[in-house]
């Protein structure tokens, strides 16, 4: 009789641990999904950043036959990629852009994937044009891409370039700023060459554009790149010399 | 002895398509087709393609 009662016992006791990690599993996940959507849809805040709610809509226009949304990926990312209008560009610090913060949930996502809250949080403020001084660490030629319609010649080719705070610094804090096709074939002087040379000399420089999140890199953050916040494309880019900004397309170095 | 290995093949390919169409998409179904017609002039071969990614020829990483 006494061994009946310790095996019911016994058995009352595990039914009892399976309940409790059963409530606790549940109860872990359903805060966990909690802590992640509310991480999600906090909406960005940034003091050195202005609030415009109603911004330009981007201009856009097929280049030599390769329409906005590009041959394929994210066509929303790209028809932001391949906008050519200029803007009333703000000044805003280099930390602005480099510390602003994004929703982890729309890394490596494409839009039409992304929740409204994240697009909405995004839209705050991608789409402004900006202006940021600072200095480069670098500057190359991307290969062939699905915004360009991956277009063998160079013409068709992205320059990425990185944006640095201070001319002492390397890639791990910068910002990432891109010259596309479209732009670049109105510049005589916007040339991988002369942007090498830059770099060399640790000119300071003035880069304008509009600035846009681009959702693919967040592996490389803080190794080559401070943030996957843009300034994508860039519609002007000066070069500070005697004390002026002279753009780049009437630079002697 | 049987043996096993990975490897990462960097390709280049060029071609003429549409400006529209998705290069990727056609590229990577034409490097699946080459492959499994290769693999039959070695049949003590085993092959499996586990993926094909697009890569960067200006990969940040360089």
């Amino acid at each position: 009789m006494s061994n009946q009662k310790r095996q019911f016992g016994n058995a009352r006791s595990s039914w009892l641990i399976i309940a409790a990690v059963v409530v606790v599993t549940f109860l872990g996940s359903f805060l966990l999904v909690r802590y992640l959507r509310s991480r999600s849809t906090n909406p960005l805040k940034s003091s050195a950043l202005p609030d415009v709610p109603n911004k330009p809509q981007p201009l856009l226009r097929s280049f030599n036959g390769c329409p906005p949304e590009g041959d394929g990926g994210d066509s929303e990312l790209n028809r932001l990629k391949n906008r050519i209008d200029e803007g009333q560009y703000i000044s805003v610090p280099f930390d602005a852009v480099e510390k602003l913060d994004w929703p982890n949930t729309i890394e490596r996502r494409r839009r039409s994937d992304w929740n409204s809250g994240d697009t909405a949080t995004v839209a705050r403020y991608e789409g402004l044009p900006i202006t940021i001084d600072g200095y480069l660490a670098g500057a190359r030629q991307e290969g062939p891409e699905s915004p360009n319609c991956h277009g063998a010649d160079a013409s068709f080719r992205d320059f990425h370039i990185w944006l640095t705070k201070t001319a002492a610094e390397d890639r791990t804090n910068s910002i990432v700023v891109e010259m596309t096709p479209a732009v670049r074939a109105q510049h005589r002087n916007w040339n991988t060459e002369l942007l090498q040379r830059i770099v060399r000399d640790k000119d300071k420089v003035r880069v304008s554009g509009w600035l846009m999140l681009d959702p693919e890199h967040p592996d490389q953050v803080s190794k080559t790149r401070g943030t996957i916040w843009e300034i994508h494309p860039i519609l002007r880019f000066e070069i500070e010399q005697s004390g002026r900004w002279i753009p780049l397309d009437d630079f002697t170095p | 002895m049987q043996k096993a290995i990975a490897l990462r093949v960097n390709l280049w390919i060029e071609g003429e398509d549409k400006p529209e169409h998705d290069f990727a998409d056609s590229t990577k179904q034409a490097v699946r087709d080459i492959i499994a017609a290769g693999v039959s002039s070695h049949p003590d071969l085993s092959v499996k393609i586990r993926g094909i990614v697009e890569g960067n020829e200006g990969d940040e990483t360089r």
